[in-house]
């Protein structure tokens, strides 16, 4: 018998190494994070002083941390729908057999392999103004120049772009992964039925693909409200704070300013957006797929 | 699903299916290669000419004609990217070694025991797991300040060993094995040891596999925390040293697009030799996770 229900020292020998590094790594620092919220930090003399809710109040009056959760909202209302759309359509289009499309698929996964830094320093060389290629391609085709990153205007969506290009592909093999598990006896019984393909999408792929897409979607959203790696490489949130999240803003405060207690304050209110983000999506969801 | 060639399908209507189909597989496959395309292509190429092809395009801007290893020599034997490479690999390879003994225990405990407390722990690794990293890197930066380990291999390596992930995998595969197989070690004496090592482990290979490819690519990928962890150019990993390339020397497109090469080569070749493994915890990720 392996499964024995005596009391036995054995089991917790196995699971102590790893369950002392989560503690240490991982579950300390999470409430640790939550508590700094509440405290005033000073590095160098190495104190703590309880400040009740002035870091909170701090940040809402804060009009950089204003800008930046507004940028972060609009970016993720902009480049979530966008990212699974796209990575929706792919899967359903590359869901076959075959060595073609199987290379296909290898290609369009191929950004999501790159390391994000990568990517990043791949796409800001791209956009610059005076020698990138995407302005080599406008000129090719008579199109004015842009500016892109440096450009106030331009520069949020810009960003967008290259986190589009990055997360397609990648989302787009899980969403493969959840359209193989729907029995094919099914979407032949829908084409027996007469259903067209426009049909057949709508009221058996979709709904059958449901829970897939909604952990898509929600897995999608948490990522692009923590991302940081695009905005330090390409922009360091400028120009004049045209592209600073709110993550890049806790980077700034606890590792430029040393500001720790009031860096883990928008760290905890950004999970707590993360979380209303995230219900309000479940809900949203499952009122829609519902049958 | 878009092979309908149903009955009331004209020839034409199928013809402009398969060109609309053509086009998007295409377009896409465009947007997805080029910019890594023209990045190799301008990594083997001196800056002017680099320039010289994407301000006017050109046939020669996306193939390496006349292609120069010069930026590769420049970036490893003259500015120290060589050991920036090697402190990735060092810090990849030692996360696997010690990921994998402590993640696969913890599995085996967790999978071939009923024991008190079991709920309670398992929810503590779904609590790490549910949680991003990105949200606990202050506290954890402040955790191993006051341990002493700024500045270390220990601080880069250590926080990542134990990984929710991997247990998650692994312990899967060790419920499957049959009840048989651990019974007759028992009946020959086995310690529970022989049987986590001898039985367990050689059983699990391809959740072995997963679970060392996902805590390479973790740490080989790793930015935010080395950014923050470490501060001496011994220490610096490659994604690291990419954006100090990046504020330095802005202007060497060549070398910064080298390095960005050295950094995707093994990543690319380790995705093409472990295909399945690969695109099977992506998948993983969405439906069990």
């Amino acid at each position: 018998m392996t499964r024995r229900r005596a009391w036995s020292v054995v089991p917790y020998l196995f699971i102590a190494p790893a369950m002392v590094g989560f503690g240490l790594f991982k579950l300390y620092p999470i409430m640790e994070g939550l508590r700094l919220s509440f405290y005033e930090v000073r590095p160098i003399a190495r104190t703590q002083d309880f400040i009740g809710l002035a870091n909170f109040a701090e940040l809402v009056r804060d009009p950089v941390i204003l800008k930046a959760t507004v940028n972060t909202l609009l970016f993720n209302l902009a480049v979530t729908p966008v990212q699974v759309v796209l990575a929706l359509g792919l899967a359903v289009l590359v869901n076959r057999k075959g060595r073609v499309l199987q290379a296909f698929r290898s290609f369009f996964f191929m950004p999501a392999v790159i390391s994000l830094v990568v990517a990043s320093i791949i796409w800001k060389l791209m956009y610059a103004p005076d020698s990138g290629l995407i302005n080599g391609l406008l000129i090719a085709v008579g199109l004015p120049a842009q500016t892109f990153l440096t450009s106030q205007s331009q520069a949020m969506a810009s960003l967008m772009g290259m986190v589009v290009w990055k997360g397609v592909g990648y989302w787009m093999v899980i969403l493969l992964a959840g359209l193989k598990e729907i029995p094919e006896s099914i979407q032949e019984a829908a084409i027996v039925d007469g259903a067209g393909p426009g049909r057949r999408f709508f009221s058996v792929t979709l709904p059958l693909l449901s829970p897939t897409l909604v952990f898509v979607v929600v897995a999608d959203t948490v990522i692009n409200f923590l991302l940081f790696v695009p905005v330090y490489v390409m922009t360091q949130g400028g120009p004049s704070e045209a592209t600073t999240l709110l993550m890049f803003e806790v980077y700034r405060n606890a590792f430029v300013y040393t500001r720790f207690g009031y860096a883990a304050a928008i760290s905890t209110a950004l999970l707590l957006v993360i979380a209303v983000a995230v219900s309000i999506q479940m809900r949203f969801l499952r009122v829609e797929f519902e049958y | 699903m878009h092979t309908p060639a149903g009955p009331r399908q004209g020839a034409p209507t199928r013809l402009l299916r398969r060109g609309l189909f053509g086009s998007a597989l295409g377009a896409t496959l465009l947007l997805s290669a080029v910019p890594l395309l023209w990045a190799l292509t301008s990594s083997l190429r001196p800056d002017d000419e680099i320039f010289r092809y994407t301000t006017r395009l050109s046939w020669k801007t996306l193939l390496p004609i006349g292609g120069t290893f010069r930026n590769f020599r420049e970036i490893l034997f003259e500015d120290r990217f060589a050991r920036f490479f090697g402190n990735s690999l060092f810090v990849a390879g030692t996360t696997i070694v010690l990921g994998l003994l402590v993640n696969s225990l913890a599995a085996f405990g967790f999978a071939r025991f009923t024991f008190r407390g079991q709920k309670l722990l398992f929810g503590l690794v779904l609590v790490t797991f549910m949680v991003p990293f990105e949200v606990i890197v202050l506290p954890l930066y402040l955790v191993v300040r006051s341990m002493g380990w700024l500045d270390t291999y220990r601080a880069l390596i250590i926080p990542a060993v134990p990984d929710a992930f991997s247990i998650f995998l692994i312990r899967q595969f060790m419920a499957k094995l049959p009840k048989d197989m651990f019974d007759a070690g028992r009946v020959d004496g086995a310690t529970w040891w022989d049987l986590y090592w001898r039985i367990a482990l050689p059983n699990v290979k391809p959740a072995l596999i997963t679970a060392s490819l996902l805590l390479f690519l973790r740490q080989w990928d790793a930015f935010f925390w080395p950014l923050v962890a470490t501060s001496s150019l011994e220490l610096t990993v490659i994604q690291v040293a990419l954006t100090k390339y990046m504020t330095e020397f802005i202007t060497y497109w060549g070398r910064l697009l080298a390095g960005s090469m050295l950094a995707t080569i093994p990543i690319v070749v380790l995705f093409f030799m472990l295909q399945k493994y690969y695109v099977q915890s992506v998948a993983s990720t969405g439906i069990k996770g």
